[in-house]
């Protein structure tokens, strides 16, 4: 859902106060039943899903009647048949996200460059869909082709209610930009689920909820509006742009995840925490396990290890291919394939030359080890997201130019950057990047202090109530639309 | 999984000790690291573990306990001592060696050595 439109949180708000009165009413009467519950959870997701897009929750209703009715046949059936309605599902399921997703990009793309002027032609076709991406079609695309995955591989084959199959594919904090849910952890939740109102939910919730806010709102889109994409020539601004935009991406998914915990929270349920404070890592094995999480570890399960099976031999070409598969699924655009392309090769070189490396800096005492690791990491990563926000790829190769020319790192490119920004827009700047900074450091002293939850200072009940107030008073006067929307 | 001679069953911290000196060396051994350095609190990334390291020494840990492990097991528990507890206390393993205490332990799991000058003062202020 957006949480930065004001239609979500009216329609939450227009069709909690009448229902809530009446389950009040009705709960002291002794005339509500259980289940009601679970029937108003389901009626306010869907809701709010037609509020958010109409085109995608038309594909929603679709895929989610088509996916319900196969695995509860699957359920039925053994070996063979199993598996083969299994694997039509998954097939159906992937190819309406290739339709909408990649086709565009399959003709104009790659086949317009084997075939001349067909790109030019197909655009000028009006094809059904192709407009753009419906939202949240990748997400809960994922999360259906996991449920039926788990369902199939399950050892207990048991019947699924139709209603809790939609409030498990629905669930309005989560289905348009994740966190992707498995069978395992969200399934148990929402079978036979009840609103749980009680203090400590709602503590929780608001602690996530205001953390989430204040990522998004205050850090995410005050960074925003200052990062600029035409200006391939200057080393210094193309790397400062790409930093600015390494922090906007996390503190505006971080921001979205974390929302949806709170939201989550109110009602009873727990989400999964998709970021593990990322910016902390010391190797990009670690990062990947930090960022991301649900999706990470979608493509661990239904790609990479599948892949893999038993042999080890093609290990690592697997590892780089659901890499670069990961990073197509971010956009249809080659930057996009780049970033994972990028990031599978971060690993293997990691793997193949990284370790002699790790091994001397280990040694060293006077360098701290853990800081250069650190900062290499960081490095790696701010110099990934480059890839992952240039969508032009003529200018994104000018700027990767640009940065390996060392004569272009000048002082008078210095200089040119230095004053880029007037004053106030320095100010305003250098201001959120201190709030960021803070934000950041806190993450490292909860995992340097190996606290259960990377989180824990930020969600501490003074740092969450002044983390609500500062959102108040320095949110963003135009919130940017969330960057995941997009995939 | 399959626990291996019942009717002498080992303390549980036994098996988990066991279990973590196996891994320490198995890590060691994979990463081409000296085991004293490893620390079984630490997560296993921080000594450049990568996703075909986990899903091998799952493998391998798989041979040496005779049981049927999650290849996604130092994924969930990323440090040894997690990963050891949840072995022994929730999926119930044992090792064979702990059984019979003939277990010929080469490298013991050890913190690792403090460092010094601004590795010291790191270690200091992380609380590592």
């Amino acid at each position: 859902m957006n949480f930065s439109d004001f239609g979500f949180w009216w329609v939450l708000l227009l069709f909690s106060i009448p229902y809530f009165s009446v389950r009040y009413v009705a709960k002291s009467l002794n005339l509500w039943k259980g289940s009601f519950d679970a029937v108003g959870l389901a009626a306010m997701s869907l809701l709010l899903f037609v509020n958010a897009s109409r085109s995608s929750f038309a594909i929603f209703i679709c895929e989610i009647i088509f996916n319900y009715l196969m695995v509860w046949w699957m359920l039925r059936q053994q070996g063979w048949k199993a598996k083969a309605i299994a694997t039509t599902v998954v097939v159906i399921d992937i190819a309406i996200l290739a339709y909408f997703k990649y086709l565009n990009f399959f003709v104009e793309d790659v086949l317009g460059v084997l075939v001349p002027g067909l790109a030019a032609n197909w655009q000028g076709k009006s094809i059904p869909g192709m407009g753009s991406i419906p939202p949240g079609l990748s997400f809960y695309t994922f999360q259906m082709v996991a449920f039926v995955v788990d369902s199939y591989t399950s050892r207990k084959k048991r019947t699924i209610g139709a209603l809790d199959y939609i409030n498990f594919v629905s669930f309005f904090p989560q289905v348009v930009a994740g966190p992707i849910e498995r069978r395992a952890d969200f399934f148990p939740q929402i079978e036979s689920f009840r609103f749980k109102f009680t203090f400590e939910n709602f503590e929780t919730g608001l602690r996530w909820l205001s953390l989430g806010l204040f990522m998004k709102f205050v850090l995410a889109d005050n960074i925003s509006p200052y990062i600029k994409l035409d200006q391939p020539d200057n080393p210094w601004l193309v790397w400062f742009f790409a930093f600015l935009f390494t922090l906007q991406i996390y503190f505006d998914f971080g921001g979205y995840s974390f929302i949806a915990v709170g939201l989550a929270k109110f009602v009873g349920v727990n989400l999964t925490i998709n970021f593990l404070a990322p910016y902390t890592s010391q190797s990009i094995n670690e990062f990947w396990r930090r960022w991301h999480v649900t999706l990470s570890t979608w493509f661990r399960d239904y790609v990479f290890l599948p892949l893999m099976g038993k042999n080890k031999t093609w290990a690592p070409f697997y590892l780089f291919l659901t890499f670069t598969l990961s990073g197509f699924w971010h956009g249809a655009a080659w930057n996009f394939v780049f970033w994972g392309a990028y990031h599978g090769l971060l690993l293997l070189i990691i793997r193949y030359a990284g370790r002699p490396f790790y091994k001397f800096i280990g040694q060293q005492r006077l360098l701290m080890p853990q800081f250069i690791s650190w900062a290499l990491t960081f490095g790696s990563v701010i110099l990934g997201c480059l890839f992952f926000m240039e969508t032009n790829t003529p200018r994104l190769f000018a700027k990767l130019q640009t940065i390996l020319n060392p004569w272009s790192y000048s002082l008078s490119n210095l200089g040119e950057a230095m004053s880029f920004f007037s004053g106030n827009e320095a100010i305003a700047l250098g201001f959120t990047l201190v709030l960021a900074t803070t934000v950041l450091l806190m993450e490292h002293i909860g995992v340097w202090q190996k606290r259960e939850c990377e989180y824990d200072l930020l969600l501490s009940p003074w740092v969450s109530r002044a983390l609500l107030a500062l959102t108040v008073l320095l949110a963003a006067n135009t919130p940017s639309p969330f960057i995941y929307f997009e995939f | 999984m399959q626990l291996k001679d019942s009717n002498s069953k080992p303390s549980s911290s036994n098996a988990v000790d066991t279990i973590q000196e196996w891994l320490v060396n198995q890590i060691a051994k994979q990463l081409g690291i000296n085991a004293q350095t490893i620390k079984v609190t630490e997560p296993l990334t921080r000594y450049g573990l990568d996703s075909i390291d986990s899903v091998t020494i799952v493998g391998e840990l798989e041979d040496w306990l005779d049981a049927e492990l999650p290849p996604t097991l130092l994924w969930d528990y990323p440090t040894i001592e997690k990963a050891s507890q949840y072995l022994v206390n929730e999926a119930g393993v044992t090792p064979a060696e702990t059984t019979n205490q003939t277990t010929e332990v080469t490298t013991k799991p050890q913190e690792a050595p403090k460092e010094k000058a601004w590795g010291g003062l790191w270690n200091k202020i992380s609380g590592s």
